[in-house]
């Protein structure tokens, strides 16, 4: 469509931008055509080839010279009738929308429960899908297999475990571990966490990544895991939460003691909370307070330092393992 | 300020080494004059007559004396009482009144020597040790003693050798373009007190032999024999082959762009920019497994501290049963192995280089970390870093990603998987499962990529069509695909380059510090 080019092109027939020498003999007169500004009603059908008005100018030109026309009157009211039912039109379109509203603050009822309940599903979820553990390969931990086992309807953790420069060789208990945890079978279905285990030069037994900081302590882990999902071994309604707490405590320290009289301490501390119940803190389902506990003792070649009590919930937590 | 300083200070000091360049000229002159008097002729008692002076040029004498010689690395207290015999360097020279200290140097073990005015040493003799210039090469012979109180700036600090004879082999030149110490200085960007005098890199590569006599030097290259030894004998032990390819090619084998044209009798042929070509022809001949270490030339005008146009390459390519991974994981575990030997067995050489040039210790993961394209695009949005499915990764983009996988992961090697396939080149194995990506791959060193490769598409039909869909000529890579017409098994591979794998590893600032002799396209020579 670019018509203008194809067109074969003419001359101008009439040439009027030409300089026009004008006789000196004569009076000389301004020119009125450049003078539009102060031009009144006589001037304005002179329109020149020119001049380009633009369209607010041309309508009040117009609207000036029409004024009079017989037309106009019928015009006007016309227009109003259209104002008229444009109007109607919106407020029917604003009765609309109310009743809209009306619709969205019943169902804003019913939004809460779906709310509760993607909720509920997203803590079950709320770890990132990749964590990277630092573990120390003199204290590994242990709490990871059991966690493997006792979370594998919820939550496949799926360890590939890499060394780190700083380590020159694998010793034999992390080894153990090591393949412990890569070549347990994982069901399909559950939400799968690839756990990245680096076993690494650390001053802290474990350490773990979420954000940029690390955060240093096997304990601290479990909590940070029993606090983002939802499983069994969340203890914040317990009513022991404060006792559990304390007692994970003393399981890092156990980890950390360095003299035989504070590590039986803290296996004292165990025991009165162990008691005659099953489990840690008087509970009849494993927490992560044994998960913790049974780490931390199996790090430090306890087992056999255990009195009956405790060596009989030692090997029940083994069990959680082979199981 | 700095600069000018040492300018005035090294005039200084040339100055003074010409007046003793003279000095010892005329006593050469004196010499030859009067052969049958020694250089001491003035004075009549010289008990030292015979024990020291210019060894006449060795050229092989079957009358030479035999004798032993102890390597400076060898001094120790067990030698103490013992007259043995050193040749070395004579690193530095300092007279005091009847004594000279001289210090020894042998690559980057030093010792200190003294010679005593004393019955046996005659003033003259101490005048002539103190005029030797640095740099020369000389034998003593000398008591070892034990010094209790230790020999500061020196290597073998608990011994010194109280010298008896000394002879000049091989003097230097008084005036040195530049001064060994100032060569080795360490940089302490942190360090106010230090001095500030560097040699700058040209310089330094103008003169490189006199450069290469650093302790720092002599470590860089020794760990880079160390780099290409392990290379060798992780792959032969795996059973690779290594062969020889040529490096005058008839056509460019890559993109053609940046190849050397070198004119051959009445035509004109390349110089070959990667060995791949006959690396895949090796496998279409069964050779299985193969490895080739040998110069790759790239015609590329990039002045950056990371590219040469010369370097050693380090290729690979083997042939795979069903899946690029087998040979991947190789290659990630090759790598694993060389770091290990090098961290075990190169411990004093990184010791020596990182008090010159401090670097963090190399970090890696074994087995090697392996992250695929999806995942490294999120780990970027989420350092807000956007990369579109298809694009490749920018050289500060992959620095920030290296630098993110330091910090999750804390390792500074990672192999990079499944790149988009638009970011390859034609003869890149599309992935079977998604057609926007490739069975390739990047290894990254401190964020640098260091090694690329891929699958490589073995038939030649599939090739032509890969080919035709990149626009390239099909006639002019007529011979490449030629090789696959009469059966090839599938393959994969990658290669590396030396001087960028020392230079990471070490973590230094120039590829120029990794190249014995350097070349780039404003150097080509020495």
């Amino acid at each position: 469509m670019n018509g203008p080019t194809k067109m074969y092109r003419m001359k101008p027939i009439v040439v009027h931008d030409f300089a026009v020498e004008l006789p000196k003999c004569m009076y000389r007169m301004n020119n009125i055509h450049s003078s539009r500004n102060k031009a009144d009603g006589t001037e304005d059908h002179v329109s020149l080839p020119n001049q380009k008005l633009d369209i607010f100018d041309q309508v009040k030109q117009f609207l000036k010279n029409s004024q009079g026309i017989p037309g106009m009157a019928e015009l006007e009211a016309k227009q109003n009738d259209i104002l008229k039912q444009l109007e109607q039109l919106k407020k029917q379109i604003h009765s609309l929308k109310c009743d809209l509203n009306i619709q969205n603050d019943t169902s804003s009822k019913v939004i809460p429960k779906v709310a509760q309940c993607t909720a509920s599903k997203r803590t079950k979820n709320n770890i990132p899908s990749t964590i990277v553990i630092n573990a120390n390969p003199d204290s590994p931990p242990y709490s990871l297999e059991i966690l493997q086992r006792l979370l594998q309807n919820q939550i496949a953790l799926v360890v590939t475990s890499y060394l780190h420069s700083t380590i020159a060789s694998l010793p034999d208990q992390a080894n153990v571990l090591k393949s412990s945890l890569e070549n347990f079978k994982l069901p399909a279905v559950v939400p799968v966490v690839n756990v990245s285990l680096i076993w690494k030069n650390i001053s802290s037994n474990v350490e773990f990544l979420i954000a940029h900081t690390p955060i240093s302590g096997e304990v601290n882990f479990l909590r940070y895991l029993s606090r983002s999902t939802d499983t069994q071994l969340s203890y914040d309604s317990d009513v022991k939460s404060n006792e559990i707490d304390s007692l994970l405590d003393q399981c890092y320290l156990l980890v950390r003691a360095k003299t035989k009289t504070e590590r039986s301490e803290i296996l004292q501390t165990l025991q009165k909370s162990l008691s005659k119940s099953q489990w840690l803190a008087g509970r009849s389902q494993p927490s992560v307070l044994d998960v913790a506990a049974y780490s931390a003792v199996r790090q430090c070649h306890l087992a056999k330092d255990l009195n009956v009590g405790l060596g009989k919930w030692y090997e029940r937590s083994q069990a959680l393992v082979t199981s | 300020m700095i600069e000018d300083t040492a300018k005035t200070e090294s005039k200084k000091a040339a100055k003074k080494e010409a007046k003793k360049a003279e000095k010892a000229a005329k006593k050469a002159e004196h010499r030859a004059g009067n052969p049958s008097e020694n250089i001491s002729s003035l004075d009549e008692e010289d008990v030292s007559t015979g024990k020291y002076g210019t060894l006449p040029l060795i050229r092989s004498d079957p009358s030479s004396p035999k004798r032993t010689f102890t390597y400076l690395k060898d001094l120790n207290k067990s030698l103490i009482n013992n007259v043995i015999w050193v040749r070395s360097r004579l690193h530095a020279v300092r007279a005091r009144g009847k004594q000279c200290f001289i210090v020894l140097r042998e690559r980057e073990f030093t010792a200190q020597a003294l010679i005593n005015v004393s019955e046996t040493v005659s003033k003259a003799m101490v005048k002539f040790s103190s005029n030797i210039s640095k740099e020369s090469i000389i034998d003593i012979e000398a008591k070892v003693a034990e010094v209790p109180s230790g020999v500061g700036g020196c290597t073998q600090n608990d011994v010194e050798l109280i010298v008896s004879q000394i002879w000049i082999v091989s003097s230097s030149l008084p005036q040195l373009p530049l001064q060994i110490e100032d060569a080795s200085r360490p940089e302490k960007p942190d360090d106010e007190e230090s001095l500030k005098i560097r040699v700058n890199q040209d310089t330094r590569l103008d003169n490189r032999i006199l450069d290469l006599r650093t302790p720092t030097n002599q470590a860089i290259f020794r760990l880079e024999a160390g780099v290409c030894r392990l290379f060798r004998d992780c792959l032969t032990k795996q059973g690779f082959v290594e062969i020889h390819t040529p490096k005058i090619i008839p056509a460019a084998s890559e993109g053609g762009a940046n190849v050397f044209t070198v004119s051959y009798f009445k035509g004109s042929a390349y110089l070959a920019q990667s060995p791949q070509l006959y690396k895949q022809m090796a496998i279409a001949a069964d050779f299985d497994k193969v490895f080739t270490v040998g110069a790759v030339f790239r015609a590329e005008d990039s002045n950056t501290h990371r590219h040469l146009t010369e370097f050693t390459g380090l290729d690979l390519e083997m042939a795979f049963k069903y899946h690029y991974h087998e040979v991947m994981l190789l290659i990630g575990n090759l790598f694993t192995e060389i770091f290990k030997g090098l961290r075990d067995q190169y411990k004093t050489e990184i010791s020596i280089i990182n008090q010159q040039y401090p670097a963090e210790p190399f970090t890696f993961l074994d087995p090697p970390l392996v992250l695929q394209y999806p995942e490294i695009r999120k780990m970027l949005a989420e350092a807000g870093v956007e990369i579109g499915e298809e694009d490749d990764l920018s050289t500060p983009v992959e620095k920030l990603l290296g630098r993110l996988v330091k910090a999750k992961y804390d390792t500074d090697f990672y192999i990079l998987d499944k790149y988009p396939l638009a970011v390859r080149p034609f003869y890149t194995m599309p992935d079977p499962q998604n057609a926007k990506f490739s069975n390739s791959y990047d290894m990254f060193m401190r964020g640098e990529e260091i090694l690329s490769g891929a699958q490589r598409v073995h038939d030649a039909q599939f090739l032509t069509e890969r080919a035709k869909f990149h626009g390239i000529d099909i006639t002019k890579i007529a011979a490449y695909i030629d090789a696959f017409k009469y059966g090839c098994p599938p393959h994969a591979g990658g290669g590396i380059g030396l001087e960028r794998v020392v230079m990471l590893y070490l973590g230094l600032d120039n590829v120029r510090k990794t190249s014995m002799f350097p070349r780039d396209p404003k150097r080509v020579a020495p």
